[in-house]
């Protein structure tokens, strides 16, 4: 038998928790999500701020460091278009002054326009400037270096406002990377001269560098063609413009954005670093005054930190959040399973034979409390049943024995030893019974009425078992009786019948063929009371059933009207009598045996001996029906005449 | 004839052909030249003759001394026997020449000139004429030539204003024009910020006045008496030209380790942009094989503006100044 129970693929508690986890967790991760989005869209606004705020203020920084700077040179032009120095001397000395007073110039000049100073001096320029060994007074007239055609010269004096120059290295002069304040002195609506002030871009640098963005972040200062003053790579001072990097890195997107940058703009963008590695976010601002533009930028990484710390943040509690649930869970479906498993492992007990087992410490008040009373009640329903069922084997197990008894008693009283007649060469006799119950409702008999005359008798009682055996028993007894004392066989059976009907309250009846044998004249006169006529098989071979004869069965009603038949048996010619059993048989595809398939068979079969014949015809009988159960007993008799 | 035989004839063959390279076993003989600029990739032939190893089979060694702001005139070292080759101008070489210096053209290596007058389209300037009283920047002496023969043959008057190397008086708006070198300061302005449709250029070579720029000078005293020398460096440097021009990676790598050496103010992309427009100034009509030739109509034009401008009072004569130093043996 195969087991009731499947394996399942998940067991109930598993499932139970994965089903409510997997809702909980989709709509708690949706939840999460959105608000995610949203905080990290309200956050990154407040980093952009945050960042293009940060720009601002330190280009303001800038803007005052720059304006220390460029306020001195405002003061002495000032000072120099109303205070003509007296002398050289003077000249530089003011200078000087001024020098030590303004603590973050590196250096200051005053370069005289041709004749300015002195009508009969062309060119005066006196440059005071720090070093190791403190102020440098030196003069800037040389041919070569030709201070009225440089940049912090040429231009103020040609736009007559203010200029702060490229970088460069002042060399000759400081010696040190610079860019130069200058603005113009006028008197009496002609240029005077140029007064400057230095600014040493390590300065600047340091400025730059100490408004630190972030741990990986950077600022840079771009002048108005886009040079570097200060940046993240010291080399790109003086060499690169940020239009050199976005030409070298065939970037158009940051051609554009330094164009936006030198022209005074301000904004916010996402982009690649401007050495092409990684992604930042870069703030711009203007810085007032010279006209440059001071670029914060931050990585992308840092610029999402806060972003990421939410996701990390809401990761913790989601994490958290599930676990307490999966718990939370997991207790409600134990809760519920383990009274379950208590009544699937009493079942287990039940289905291994233990009918003793109830299910305990199953609180009643819910299904499972009622399904743990069901099972219960059923347990001793069972126990009830297995009871009841034991006692009626028992005593089936007792009539079975007592019916195996009444078998052999039934069997013990049909003849059934071969020859019967051993005295008797004139016929070939044997008969046998293949009950389909225990105790079968079949019988024939044989015997002698005298010495001329053998009566063959083949009966089938309705029913079965015990009733139809005691029947028989009755008729058979009835027959033999009958034929003792009547050598008609219409007489003989119609007695019988008349001493079955009066007490036959069970209304049983029996189907008999009765035959009379003349030994002397080989004449068999027979009767056929509801039953089916014998098989008559010549000496040549030739076998057909004999014509029906007119008859009801016996033990239904008072008249049977039997009709009597004859035949003259001739030497070798032989009768096959049976009861339905034998035609009736049906084999696996709903055939029937029939009487025609037993004719053919005798007919082919050579004469033998009376229990081979019979024997060969249950073979071939029983291979016909193969294992198929038949329900009619059967039984087939034999008589063939010898002399 | 015997195998090992042949091949020393037409090694001596080879070697009696190639008459200007000489035999490696001779000793090197000392050479200097002056360039008129800084280290750049205007000079990236000779850089690559020089790594190349070009110069040393041409039996020389060559020092390259590089020029610059305040340096002092290569013609000038040239006249006093300081140098040995320089390069100049054509327009100043004819000047200086006729001062009195005996320099001669042993090769033209600029053959189309590079000068510009730039100005921003926004300023209303369309034309050269426009520029009419405004300030123009103008780099001095013979670099002023073609502008002020331009101006003088449109009889327009400029404010002229003294240039020097840097853009910022253009870029600040302070002059309304300024001169530029195409492959040199043109795209100093691009690289600050400056998109070429902001600009009008008004290009010299396309105005009538094509002034072949960088040469190769030696005095006629050189030429005259060691013109095997003159011939072997020509050739060695004409050839490092053509390897620039062939392998322009190996050229930008001989110019931007002179120009990080010196710590110039420069970029490799400007270095490459300059490169590249040489190639292009140094074939332009000769195509590859024959460039160094002084063409003698950019002569005669160059003869003809400085006699205009008064900077020179005779023609000078081709055969005269364009020594064949240049031309393959």
């Amino acid at each position: 038998m195969t087991p009731l129970i499947r394996k399942h693929w998940m067991r109930l508690r598993t499932r139970f928790t994965a089903v409510v986890l997997v809702g909980v967790g989709l709509v708690s991760f949706v939840m999460a999500g959105l608000t995610y989005l949203r905080s990290s869209d309200a956050l990154l606004e407040a980093r952009q701020e945050q960042l293009l705020a940060l720009a601002e203020s330190m280009s303001n920084r800038v803007s005052r460091q720059l304006n220390e700077v460029s306020s001195p040179a405002r003061v002495m032009a000032t000072t120099l278009e109303v205070l003509h120095p007296s002398s050289q001397e003077e000249a530089v000395k003011l200078l000087r002054r001024q020098v030590i007073d303004s603590r973050r110039v590196f250096g200051m000049a005053i370069a005289y326009a041709p004749f300015a100073f002195q009508p009969d001096l062309e060119y005066f320029a006196p440059y005071v400037h720090r070093s190791e060994d403190g102020l440098r007074s030196i003069n800037l007239v040389n041919p070569a270096y030709a201070y009225t055609r440089q940049d912090w010269f040429l231009i103020p004096s040609l736009l007559m406002r203010p200029f702060w120059a490229e970088p460069y290295f002042d060399e000759g002069g400081g010696n040190i990377l610079m860019t130069t304040y200058s603005t113009p002195m006028v008197r009496d609506g002609k240029l005077l001269g140029i007064a400057t002030a230095d600014l040493d871009l390590k300065d600047l640098g340091e400025l730059v560098h100490g408004l630190l963005v972030g741990q990986e972040g950077y600022a840079f200062l771009l002048t108005h063609q886009g040079s570097f003053l200060a940046g993240p790579k010291p080399e790109w001072v003086m060499r690169e413009t940020i239009f050199s990097l976005a030409e070298a890195q065939e970037r158009p997107a940051l051609r554009d954005l330094g164009q936006r940058m030198v022209r005074g703009g301000s904004g916010l963008e996402r982009m690649k670093d401007l050495d092409g590695e990684g992604t930042v976010w870069l703030a711009f601002a203007p810085v007032r005054g010279p006209r440059w533009s001071l670029g914060v930028v931050a990585t992308e990484d840092e610029v999402l930190a806060p972003i990421y710390a939410l996701a990390h943040q809401q990761t913790m509690w989601g994490v958290g959040g599930m676990v307490v649930l999966i718990l939370v869970i997991y207790g409600l479906v134990v809760g519920l399973t383990r009274p379950l498993e208590r009544v699937l492992k009493a079942s287990r007990r039940l289905a291994q034979g233990d009918l003793t087992t109830q299910v305990t410490d199953v609180p009643p008040g819910d299904e499972i409390g009622d399904l743990a009373a069901t099972f219960n009640h059923t347990v001793r329903e069972l126990n009830r049943y297995v009871a009841e069922l034991t006692a009626t084997t028992k005593e089936k197990a007792r009539i079975q024995s007592e019916l195996d008894l009444a078998r052999q008693i039934q069997e013990s009283v049909l003849p059934r030893i071969y020859p019967a007649f051993p005295d008797r060469q004139e016929f070939d006799l044997f008969a046998r019974t293949l009950p389909a119950r225990e105790v079968g409702g079949d019988f024939y008999d044989f015997f002698f009425v005298d010495h001329d005359h053998l009566v063959m008798v083949v009966a089938d009682v309705s029913g079965k078992g015990v009733p139809a055996a005691l029947f028989m028993t009755i008729s058979r007894t009835l027959i033999k009786n009958a034929s003792s004392h009547h050598p008609d066989p219409l007489q003989a059976l119609a007695e019988v019948n008349a001493q079955l009907v009066p007490d036959n309250e069970m209304c049983m009846f029996v189907t008999v063929f009765y035959a009379v044998y003349e030994l002397s004249t080989g004449l068999l006169r027979f009767v056929s009371a509801g039953h089916p006529s014998p098989i008559l098989r010549r000496a040549d071979g030739s076998a057909e059933q004999l014509p029906k004869l007119a008859g009801m069965a016996l033990g239904i009603m008072d008249e049977v009207n039997l009709e009597l038949g004859q035949v003259q048996l001739e030497i070798g010619d032989s009768i096959l009598a049976f009861t339905d059993g034998l035609d009736e048989a049906v084999n696996d595809q709903d055939e029937m045996f029939g009487i025609e398939r037993a004719a053919q068979w005798l007919s082919c079969c050579q004469p033998v001996e009376a229990p081979v014949l019979l024997g060969g015809l249950i073979d071939y009988w029983k291979n016909f029906t193969g294992d198929l159960e038949q329900f009619d007993d059967l039984t087939l008799l034999t008589f063939r005449r010898r002399q | 004839m015997s195998k090992p035989r042949k091949i020393i004839l037409i090694l001596s063959l080879l070697a009696g052909l190639c008459g200007w390279s000489a035999p490696a076993a001779r000793a090197l003989d000392k050479v200097s030249f002056r360039m008129h600029w800084v280290h750049q990739a205007q000079f990236a032939g000779y850089y690559l003759a020089q790594d190349l190893g070009l110069y040393q089979a041409a039996g020389l060694e060559v020092e390259l001394r590089p020029g610059g702001p305040g340096q002092s005139n290569p013609l000038d070292d040239l006249a006093q026997g300081q140098v040995d080759f320089a390069t100049s101008w054509l327009s100043e070489a004819l000047v200086r020449r006729s001062q009195g210096a005996p320099v001669v053209n042993l090769a033209q290596i600029i053959q189309r000139s590079a000068l510009l007058l730039v100005t921003f389209s926004d300023t209303g300037i369309e034309s050269v004429r426009d520029l009419t009283g405004r300030r123009v920047g103008l780099w001095r002496d013979y670099f002023a030539i073609p502008a002020r023969a331009l101006f003088s043959r449109l009889k327009i008057e400029v404010q002229e204003v003294d240039q020097n190397v840097s853009m910022s008086p253009f870029l600040s708006r302070a002059v309304a024009a300024a001169t530029a070198m195409r492959y040199n300061e043109y795209h100093q302005l691009y690289q600050a910020g400056i998109d070429p449709e902001q600009l009008t250029i008004f290009d010299f070579a396309e105005m009538g006045l094509n002034f072949p720029e960088d040469g190769i000078y030696a005095t006629a005293e050189t030429w005259r008496e060691r013109p095997d020398i003159c011939r072997r460096f020509v050739g060695a440097t004409l050839e490092g030209w053509r390897r620039a021009m062939a392998d322009p990676k190996a050229a930008l790598e001989a110019v931007m380790r002179r120009v990080e050496q010196a710590n110039l103010a420069t970029n490799r992309r400007h270095q490459q942009w300059m490169l590249e427009s040489m190639g292009m100034l140094i074939t332009y009509r000769t195509g590859d094989e024959g460039i160094g030739i002084l063409n003698p109509g950019d002569l005669a034009l160059v003869n003809r503006v400085l006699r205009e401008q008064q900077f020179l009072d005779q023609t000078v004569a081709y055969d005269d100044f364009a020594m064949p130093a240049w031309r393959r043996p």
